[in-house]
């Protein structure tokens, strides 16, 4: 799909997203697959960063890896999960890791979706509408 | 009061120049603070590694392993490399990368076990591997970064090599991930990540 057929968000205020990952090459393509959407993206380095961006404005989704500096993908939501203002933000969770195992901790971590990486630029723009409420392209 | 002064890893505090048993006690300690203190301790004794080695196989607490963890770095060489290796494999996320940033601060010494771990059966140890050649392991990381790229099967350890590469890859590195791209025409990840590469290696 081309930047020319994306199916753009329902009028109304734009989706704000949170995207949390180590690699700048990953953040990169996130941001390019979801902005010509109309996404809204925002980008933290680690979980730490990723919840100071968190507390100091909303979002509508955090789109997190697992193999993280300082903070990881998992301790990020368990944070987030017990964290009062926050607690309630939809998570998806890409990763390289794609045990039973992996999925399952991911799970017992608080995460809502979960996607093996590498995510085709068609599923990142289906599953993160679905988990915004966004027009489904 | 007791007439006794107790060890020091029971009342809480490390003296600044503990003597090796006290180190050792101190690293078994159930206050966070005795422990990291030890690990910080330890590095002045020719055992240093094993003592702070046993310590991190139990430790729980994120600060106090990341800490034993920069110490091991202080220390550096061969052993504390040995010791660091196998962690790639934790199933602890921040442990697994935080003992791929120390293999890369320890530089050289690193270099045997990155080899190894290069071509470890499991593709996340691959990935985890492939961290550490973006330290100062020099242009041997580089090549072999190469040289195994044309062979890998794992489409997620590909895109990881050639972020690396991006980093430490030469001109010549081009050649290798336009090949690699080659293989698979119809990947939209694949194409961003190697477009992405070629637009950050050294054009001469």
């Amino acid at each position: 799909m081309t930047e020319d057929n994306v199916t753009p968000l329902r009028p109304g205020p734009a989706k704000r997203l949170l995207v949390i990952d180590d690699a700048a090459l990953i953040r990169a393509y996130y941001r390019q697959t979801l902005e010509p959407m109309g996404f809204v993206v925002e980008e933290a380095f680690n979980g730490l960063e990723a919840l100071e961006k968190a507390l100091m404005a909303p979002f509508d989704l955090a789109i997190v890896d697992v193999n993280m500096p300082k903070m990881d993908g998992l301790s990020f939501v368990r944070k987030l999960r017990t964290t009062e203002e926050i607690a309630c933000l939809p998570v998806l969770m890409t990763s390289t890791r794609d045990r039973d195992s992996d999925i399952a901790a991911a799970r017992a971590a608080g995460v809502n979706l979960y996607l093996v990486k590498p995510v085709g630029e068609d599923d990142l723009r289906l599953f993160t509408s679905i988990m915004t409420g966004a027009e489904i392209p | 009061m007791p007439l006794v002064k107790p060890p020091a890893h029971q009342t809480g505090t490390v003296p600044p120049h503990p003597d090796r048993a006290s180190v050792i006690a101190a690293i078994d300690s159930c206050d966070p603070a005795v422990r990291r203190a030890a690990a910080w301790a330890a590095r002045v004794y020719a055992d240093g590694v094993d003592i702070i080695s046993h310590g991190l196989a139990v430790e729980k607490d994120p600060a106090v392993a990341e800490a034993m963890i920069l110490n091991l770095v202080a220390i550096g060489g061969p052993k504390a490399a040995a010791v660091l290796a196998p962690l790639l494999r934790s199933q602890d996320a921040t442990r697994r990368f935080a003992a791929a940033e120390a293999l890369r601060d320890i530089g050289p010494d690193a270099l045997p076990f990155f080899d190894v771990l290069i071509r470890d059966r499991d593709p996340q140890v691959r990935i985890m591997a492939a961290e550490v050649a973006r330290g100062q392991l020099g242009g041997a990381a580089a090549q072999t970064l190469e040289r195994l790229l044309s062979d890998e099967e794992h489409i997620n350890v590909a895109c990881a090599f050639i972020d690396v590469l991006a980093e430490i890859g030469s001109v010549e590195t081009a050649d290798v991930l336009r090949g690699y791209a080659a293989r698979l025409p119809g990947s939209a990840y694949v194409r961003f990540t190697v477009d992405a590469a070629l637009a950050r290696l050294p054009k001469e």
